[in-house]
């Protein structure tokens, strides 16, 4: 049997009512499961025309993230560096 | 007719064995000795006896994952998850050729609670997630769970190690943010002593690499980002270990928890 992964139980509504671990080769006994695989998808998240979304945005995975970050221009990640990160590059850690 | 019901199930106790079942998810079979066996259920599935039976049962939910921001803004460490909550419940009856529908709790993903694990008409949720920071250099609280998961690496002057999960039911190790609180009874196999832990906390995360990260709880729990391995880990999978928090030094979110499990035994006095 293949190895379980992160599965989301659909409700009626299209809320994520829980996650649990499951293998695909079982899968038909959940017909409300759907596979995440290393989507971070939690408990509460809504599930829509194959999208999950949070607070209405979609859930990314990590790889989706990265993505976007280096989608967005040079300037405005530099502009995040030293406005929001003042001290980011300074010696760890002090207020 | 009600002596004779029992006495069927009795005979039926006896003669269980790991052929008298089927299960569509993923298992272990251990025969403890000639009259004694328990059966882990390592994920989700139908079980059927096919035999009546009377068993005791230990429910865990799913770790935690552990918090942090990763790559975004803010000097942010996170804290860790909770371990899944664990559950035994004693003298069921199963009755042969009857399916029963099995869920072992996901861990949970970074900053998310772990699943809930439910059979039997039972159910376990799991862990809380960790926490993490809304502001630069904020405090981080541990997740709850059947043990707490550590709280971040920051006290009120500057970056320290994070705090370690907790173990066995106890609360997460405090910095200046609170350990999250455990459930305050033993998260050992039925509860009993001398069986495995499950259920341990998260470490919670530490700023830098050259800070030590919160140790994992006994129980499956992983430790936090900070020296050693650097990278936050994982809850291991069916403990229902929390995740341990991340760091945004390194670009790290808190790690997932682990998967939860069901073990079934035969009824012991």
């Amino acid at each position: 049997m293949d190895d379980p992964m992160n599965y989301a139980l659909i409700s009626e509504e299209g809320v994520v009512e829980n996650t649990i671990w499951l293998c695909a080769a079982n899968k038909e006994d959940f017909p409300n499961a759907v596979c995440v695989e290393d989507r971070p998808v939690a408990i509460g998240d809504c599930y829509h025309d194959g999208v999950f979304m949070r607070a209405g945005e979609p859930v990314l995975t990590d790889a989706e993230r990265a993505e976007t970050l280096l989608a967005e221009p040079k300037i405005d990640l530099e502009s995040q560096t030293t406005t929001k990160n003042p001290e980011k590059r300074t010696s760890p850690g002090f207020a | 007719m009600r002596q004779l019901m029992m006495g069927c199930v009795a005979a039926s106790i006896a003669g269980f064995g790991s052929t008298d079942f089927t299960f569509t998810g993923t298992y272990t079979w251990i025969q403890d000795n000639a009259s004694n066996w328990r059966l882990k259920f390592l994920s989700s599935g139908v079980f059927t006896p096919k035999k009546s039976l009377l068993i005791d049962a230990f429910l865990v939910g799913g770790g935690g994952g552990g918090g942090g921001n990763g790559s975004g803004d803010l000097l942010s460490i996170g804290s860790g998850g909770g371990g899944g909550l664990t559950g035994t419940y004693k003298n069921i009856t199963l009755v042969a050729n009857q399916a029963y529908t099995i869920t072992i709790g996901a861990g949970g993903s970074p900053s998310a609670n772990g699943g809930s694990t439910s059979a039997f008409g039972s159910s376990v949720s799991g862990g809380g997630a960790g926490y993490k920071v809304a502001s630069a250099f904020g405090l981080a609280n541990g997740g709850w769970g059947g043990s707490g998961g550590g709280a971040n690496g920051r006290n009120g002057s500057g970056w320290v190690n994070g705090g370690n999960g907790g173990s066995d039911g106890g609360n997460g190790a405090t910095v200046l943010a609170t350990g999250g609180n455990g459930q305050g009874v033993t998260t050992r196999e039925f509860g009993e002593a001398g069986t495995a832990l499950y259920a341990g906390g998260g470490g919670g995360g530490a700023y830098s690499n050259s800070l030590t990260a919160g140790a994992g709880g006994a129980g499956g729990g992983g430790k936090g980002y900070g020296s050693g391995t650097g990278a936050p880990i994982s809850g291991t999978a069916n403990t229902g270990g929390g995740g341990g928090g991340g760091s945004s030094d390194a670009n790290y979110y808190g790690a997932s928890g682990g998967s939860g499990i069901l073990i079934i035994r035969n009824k012991r006095t």
